[in-house]
């Protein structure tokens, strides 16, 4: 979704106050909407922060809510229950409230305040790992490490994206457990993670990893947030399956990643082929490339 | 001669004028059933947790007359206005009746709260309106015949008066 049809989307579910600003606001520029009851609205942006003249009540909000969810809320119980609702475009918007729960399932009874977080793809993000990504025609496994805030995931949906796409594309299926890689709305994906793409969302890996192979006979597949032992586990699992697996994990080098046992083991079988360790500052840059023994790599 | 047709015409306008609220009076009953099974389908429908509430909405809609119709037009609206609130948007519609209070609290808490809450909300009018229609019903039943017979009596004395 370009920034027009994000405008032409967001306006109309906000005030006049709000939608001032946002038809000044560049494409690319927006980061975030932030909403809290009787407190003034915030727009978030690249490099600064723009309070607004809107401090809107606890209805209002909740109606706001209701508007951007295009009142499908009642319809989004399960994503409302983890805390958030994918909008179209692949927006993503955060609630907060009261939450009740009865017979161990909690439930959000009243919003408080709604976050919008505006998709970005960047695409391009990928170029330089591209090259290391196959072998010849075959895609290899590969690693990406980062902080928070790093780009792992920006970094990953371009890679699915130009895996998928062109001539030599592969059958990508992704993984896509909270939403973040493809941010789909009633299973189709908001953004663009290449044509040859499946996406299975809002499932766990160790489901998702057996489903996909049955199913969809993948050559990669793509997963965000490798975390613990059952995670590798599903890693091992794909690649003895003959797909090759694309996917992150927290961590700013090799070695601090490779102390967790989780990933030692992973990292001991050689399961990737490519490890690329993320710059802080953002944006997806890699900032050094290693192979599968932890030896570096230049650059191609 | 133009006494007498006017006359008949005096009688005749007495006798639809209580023919009229007995039509009335059955009719609101009638309504105030038809939005109980259409607030039970809507509460089905909701539950279900994979609509959307202008989709909820048309789909419990299922006959070209009140209330399914305004439930139709809700429908549209949401989508067409959706900043505007639910409750606003029921007010264009909606006619004093006396559904009219509890559908006005079903509108305020219908595009709030859990899917669990608004379920029970909708569960909650059903069986308020349910109460209103028997009452209404028994109403009817008990003064509709009375009103048209008073229409039709009243009729045919004003007409002999007026002979």
């Amino acid at each position: 979704m370009n920034w027009q049809d994000t405008k032409a989307f967001l306006i109309p579910c906000f005030p006049e106050e709000v939608r001032a600003e946002l038809e000044l606001l560049l494409p690319g520029e927006l980061r975030e909407i932030r909403v809290r009851a009787d407190r003034p609205t915030v727009l978030i942006t690249a490099d600064r922060v723009v309070p607004l003249p809107w401090s809107p009540g606890q209805h209002q909000v909740e109606a706001l809510a209701e508007a951007l969810a295009e009142h499908g809320l009642c319809a989004r119980a399960e994503e409302t229950r983890q805390g958030y609702v994918t909008l179209r475009g692949g927006h993503r918007m955060g609630l907060c409230g009261r939450v009740h729960g009865r017979n161990g399932v909690r439930q959000l009874a009243a919003v408080g305040s709604v976050c919008v977080r505006i998709a970005g793809e960047w695409p391009g993000t990928a170029d330089m790992l591209m090259p290391h990504l196959r072998q010849g025609r075959l895609p290899q496994s590969a690693l990406i490490i980062g902080p928070p805030g790093s780009g792992k995931t920006t970094l990953l949906r371009d890679a699915a994206r130009q895996l998928g796409s062109g001539k030599a594309a592969c059958q990508v299926a992704v993984i896509d457990e909270r939403g973040e890689l493809a941010a789909c709305v009633d299973g189709v994906p908001q953004l663009d993670v290449g044509h040859s793409t499946d996406v299975l969302d809002g499932c766990p890996k160790a489901q998702a990893v057996p489903w996909l192979i049955r199913s969809m006979a993948p050559q990669v597949i793509v997963t965000d947030e490798l975390a613990d032992e059952t995670d590798a586990a599903c890693v091992l699992d794909a690649i003895a399956c003959g797909s090759a697996v694309l996917a992150s994990a927290h961590g700013t080098s090799m070695q601090e990643v490779a102390s967790r046992p989780a990933m030692a083991a992973l990292m001991a079988r050689r399961a990737f082929g490519v490890y690329a360790v993320l710059a802080p500052e953002g944006g997806g840059r890699v900032a050094a490339l290693y192979d599968r023994s932890g030896s570096p790599v230049k650059p191609a | 001669m133009t006494r007498a047709m006017l006359a008949v015409m005096a009688g005749m306008l007495c006798a639809l004028a209580g023919w009229r609220h007995a039509a009335a009076l059955r009719a609101s009953a009638a309504r105030l059933h038809r939005w109980t099974e259409v607030l039970e389908h809507l509460a089905l429908i909701l539950s279900e947790g994979t609509s959307t509430l202008p989709e909820a909405f048309e789909r419990a809609a299922t006959s070209p007359l009140d209330p399914d119709e305004l439930l139709l037009s809700l429908a549209a609206d949401l989508r067409r206005q959706p900043l505007t609130p639910l409750p606003s948007l029921y007010a264009a519609h909606a006619l004093p009746g006396p559904e009219h209070d509890a559908l006005v609290r079903l509108m305020n808490r219908l595009g709030r709260g859990s899917l669990e809450m608004r379920c029970q909300a909708v569960s909650q009018t059903a069986e308020e309106l349910a109460l209103l229609a028997r009452q209404s019903r028994e109403s009817a039943d008990r003064d509709a015949a009375m009103w048209r017979n008073l229409g039709f009596i009243g009729g045919a004395c004003l007409t002999l008066m007026l002979l």
